[in-house]
This record gives C-alpha cells, structure tokens and sequence, in this order.
C-alpha cells in the first residue's frame, strides 16, 4: 500500500508576496539570451492563446476571509496561466480572463477558498486553435 | 429546444470519448445529442499530442487518409536528462513506418477532433456547440437519470441515457454527486506549447523521413526531479513541447508549471531542438491520476461515464489516454444500443458497459497500472537518484583519461555503490517492473505465457 502522506499543512508555510517568488523560481540552464528561440513570459504567452471573455459573469472567485487562514498560497504556484496574485495588504485575486478552464486550482486548493469554479458560458472562455 | 424532444442519447462533451459514442450510436440509428461547451467541438480540447488510434481506425478504416492528424510516430525515445548529461533510448522501426502506423499519430486536437465530431454529424449525430451542461434531470425517486439542464433558455432536454465525456475536471459528476474532491498528488497539470517549426527542418532535427515523425518523452532534470515528464513531439509544422507535473510538486516545491516549461526548454540538449521556434499557442490541461481504486461510478440509472472524466489514463511509460477515451466511448455506445433494443436503461442493464470495460484492455490495463501514481511518489528516487547515478556512470565510463580501464570500472562501480544501495534498489526495481512497467521480472524464468493469456 501507499505509504506516501503528503504535507499539506496549511499554517506551515509563510506566505510570500507572488511577484518575488515567482522571480527568484524563474532559473534556466541557458542564458536566456543564449536561448534562440522566443522566450516568452507567462503572461505574454498568453496572448498566444484565444480567450473570448465573457465579461461581467466570473467563472473563477474566491473568499479572502478563507484565504486569509491559508498559508500555503498555492494557488499562487499551481496555475499555469498565472491567474493568482496576492496584493501588498495579503488579499488573493483571480482574474478569469486568461483562464484555461484546466481545474489546477480546485485540485490545489484544498482550504476550499476558491468559493466559485463553474464552466464559463457556452462559446466562451479559451478557444484554442490547435489544442 | 423545447422540453418536449426526447432522445435516445445525450452526450456530454464532444471530445474523444463523446464523439466516438456519438458515432457509434448515430450509426446504429439512434437519436443521438452531442452537447459541446467550446464555440465549436474541439475548441476546448487540449492533450500531449500523441493519438493512439486503434479504435478509430477500427470505426473509420484508414482514418489517417482524410483525418487531420500531424504526423505518424515512427521514433520513440526516451530521455533521462541530468543537468549537463542525458541518456537517452531511442526506439526506431521500419514496421512503424507502415500503414496502420503502428496507431500512433501527433495530432492537435482543435483540429482533430472538429473532423472527428463531423464525422458523427454525418452518421446523423445532432452536435450543439456553445453549451454548458451543468447538471443532470433525475427522475422522481433519483434512481435514474432521465435528461440534462444546459445552461440556456428552456435548456432542459431529455433522453433515455446520458453519456459523460466532459473531460477531466469531471464536472457534472461533481453536480451529481458522485465524486469527491480531487487529491493534489493524484492529478498531473499538464502544459504545452505549440511551436512554429519549418516541416523540412522538424524532418532535419529528428532525423526521420519526409511526413513522418518522433516522440521524445523526458524524465529526471526535465522536470527538475519532480514527479512527472516533458516531452517533445513533432507535428506537420510545429512541435508539441510540455511538462506534466504531479500538482503537489507545485505545492510543496512553489515553483510553477510555466517555470518548470521554461527551465526543460532551456536544458542545453532541448534547447538545440527548439532553436529558432516560435510560440503559437499555450495551453494546459489536468490528467487524472486516481486509478483503478477510486474510480467513480461508471454508469448507473439511465448514465454511464466515459474517457477523462471517469479516469481512464495509463499513467505508466506508455502515457495513453485517447485509446481508453475512444474504446470507452465505444463501448458505453453498444450498451446504449443494447439498453435501447431491450427498452431497459436501468443501472443493471447498464451494468453491462462495466462488464464490457473488464473485458477491454481499458480496465485491464487500469488494473495492471494502479499503483503507479503511488509507487512513484513513494519511490521518487526512481526519477532521480537512480538515472543521475546511471548518467553519471555512463559519463565515467565514457570519460577519457589516461587512467587503465580495470582502474576507470573501479570508479564507475563506486559511482554506483555510493548513490545506491544494491538490496534496496534491486527489491524497488523488481516493484517497479511489476507496478509500472506491468510485468513480473521472474516471468523472464519462468515463462510469460502470453499464447495462454490471450486465449484466456
């Protein structure tokens, strides 16, 4: 049987502020101007990608006063599209435009502050083009 | 649509598993529904981007002559990556070569599978695009599912069976019921990019012949030692390049799916692959990894689950998913067809769409490959101290000096000795060959009796 327990423990880890975590994670084995090819950020990638935004209906919320007892932030780490941040005063933002519809985060989420995960309307939300 | 159609079959989602059911039911005749939530089937759809294809080469012979799929993979390899050296097994075959391909194509699915819904359109499937189904229609004692609530005015529609196939976030089992909350450890994120790459180049990379192409499947350093794989696969005039990662890894490690994508591309022995690419797309996806032991209730009153939504991955060295989609979406079909004939769509008729399944390769295989999510999160040291030591005695081995040889495996032996322990690892490999390669070492002794297998 499985012995593996995973640490999930929510008060462990301090929260860190997003931007600079990120930054420090972004290490590569090549000089990134010894790449060639394009290299591209997570959020300029995603212009890459077709999302029709159904403005004004939110298919992705969450509840700060759950957020605020999760030290874990991992929403913050899980999404490949970068949909999370965390303001200076500590508060969790989603912005749905951008979104791949993948479900990470209701996987990763485990206070259950991610209140809202629906399936944006029909006809919105990605659309890609080669999938 | 008013909420006077009736019809015999409903299903959700038109990917793989919902547009091979749709087939098979269209053509048998019956009414047949297909609800898609993208602008257009396979808009929403995303996957690694090998298709194994026995399935619909069985449904639609020789698919491969009007299907849009990239190309056939006729060079497998495997890569375990170290931060400067690699080791790679490369499996190439002239058999491959042939039609039927050996069933193994790179495709794009918002391509692949707009042809694919088609062609249940034309078998008379009835597709409609741009809408959520967020809920089933239980009868009056909740015993059998009679219809679905689309999120559209009067979206209320009615059959005799619902087919599942919305994919991996299984959303309207949530709404049902009938699955609980998803284990980070025990679902993979998957992200890709789709590069632009000239066809004669891709041929030139990978070294295969014109039309043609490769799969290359990473391990170890690709993924900076996590739990997971990259890989690399060659399309008609792009490559599908990606990492899957265990989402706890993300969790405990803090470092993002897109970090561990950009750190694999920059390896110095893939980044040579990708020079001069640009990206087309970004996409992601998550696989479910729960197995065989925590599948949810494949059928029951008047529905049945099919592909992604109901777990059926291989999450071993093959990386299947769309054979088990299309052979499951196949198989609930003939059910619904049995169910319909006999005028039954109880939870005991249905039982017969399991019973198909344990007869398949699909439960078959998702019993043989049950432990190897846990196997590996238990034994991670098999995706990274054991290829490390390996590549490093590998580099030992190869290093010239003018030390004598005797002197050169003396060290390539101690490279071994002190990164492994011989018990250990010779009892967690015999484990691993049965867990996640799928086979007991001591049948190489005593006989893999495979003739007497097959004919049960």
């Amino acid at each position: 049987m499985a012995k593996y327990k995973p640490n999930y423990d929510m008060t462990k880890e301090a929260g860190l502020v997003n931007e600079v975590t990120i930054e420090a994670r972004k290490v590569l084995l090549t000089p990134a101007d010894k790449l060639g090819y394009e290299h591209l950020g997570v959020l300029d990638k995603l212009y890459r990608t077709t999302f029709k935004t159904n403005f004004g209906d939110p298919h992705l919320g969450v509840d700060n006063d759950i957020c605020k007892t999760c030290a874990g932030n991992w929403c913050l780490y899980c999404c490949p599209s970068q949909r999370f941040t965390k303001d200076a005063e500590g508060l969790i933002h989603v912005d749905y435009e951008g979104c791949f519809e993948c479900g990470t985060c209701f996987v990763a989420c485990l206070p259950k502050g991610l209140v809202l995960w629906k399936q944006p309307l029909g006809g919105f939300g990605v659309s890609y083009k080669y999938g | 649509m008013g909420s006077d159609d009736k019809f015999d079959v409903i299903i959700v989602g038109a990917g793989l598993a919902g547009s091979t059911a749709a087939l098979v039911c269209a053509r048998a005749g019956l009414s047949t529904v297909v609800f898609e939530r993208g602008e257009r089937p396979g808009s929403k759809n995303m996957f690694g981007g090998i298709l194994f294809t026995p399935v619909i080469n069985e449904l639609i012979p020789n698919f491969w002559e009007e299907a849009p799929v990239e190309r056939p993979i006729v060079k497998k390899e495997f890569s375990f990556l170290a931060k400067d050296n690699s080791l790679r097994v490369v499996f190439q075959s002239e058999k491959f070569r042939k039609p039927p391909y050996n069933n193994n194509f790179s495709a794009l699915r918002a391509r692949f599978d707009e042809w694919y819904a088609a062609k249940a359109e034309e078998a008379g499937a009835i597709v409609f695009p741009e809408t959520v189904v967020d809920d089933v229609i239980w009868d009056a004692k909740r015993e059998r599912v009679i219809g679905v609530k689309s999120r559209r005015e009067e979206g209320d529609l009615y059959a005799d069976i619902v087919i599942i196939a919305d994919g991996a976030t299984a959303m309207l089992l949530k709404a049902m019921g009938l699955r609980g909350d998803f284990a980070p450890e025990e679902q993979v994120t998957l992200c890709k990019e789709v590069l632009s790459l000239a066809p004669e180049k891709i041929e030139d990379r990978f070294a295969v012949e014109k039309g043609e192409g490769a799969s290359i499947e990473y391990f170890g350093e690709a993924v900076m030692g996590m739990i997971g794989g990259a890989f690399i696969y060659t399309n008609k005039d792009t490559l599908s390049v990606g990492i899957g990662v265990s989402i706890d890894e993300n969790l405990r490690t803090k470092v993002t799916p897109y970090n561990i994508l950009d750190y694999f591309k920059s390896h110095p022995h893939v980044r040579k692959l990708l020079e001069g690419t640009k990206v087309e797309e970004y996409s992601a996806k998550i696989i479910p990894e729960f197995g065989f032991r925590k599948l949810p209730p494949l059928y029951g009153g008047g529905y049945m689950v099919t592909g992604d939504a109901a777990g059926f991955v291989n999450t071993s060295l093959y990386h299947e998913g769309s054979n088990f989609a299309t052979a499951s979406g196949k198989l609930a079909a003939e059910t619904a067809i049995e169910a319909k004939a006999a005028g039954d769509f109880s939870a005991k008729a249905l039982s017969a769409y399991r019973k198909k399944l344990d007869e398949s390769f699909v439960m078959k295989d998702m019993a043989l490959f049950q432990d190897v999510c846990h196997f590996i999160h238990d034994h991670p040291e098999f995706l990274t101290t054991y290829p490390d030591t390996f590549i490093k005695m590998a580099e030992t081995y190869l290093t010239v000096t003018d030390k004598p040889k005797d002197v050169v495996m003396r060290h390539v032996v101690d490279d071994f000795r002190s990164n492994v322990r011989m018990w250990k690892f010779m009892m967690d490999s015999y484990t691993m060959a049965r867990k996640v390669l799928g086979f007991n070492p001591l049948s190489l002794v005593l006989g893999g009796g495979a003739k007497e297998k097959e004919q049960g």
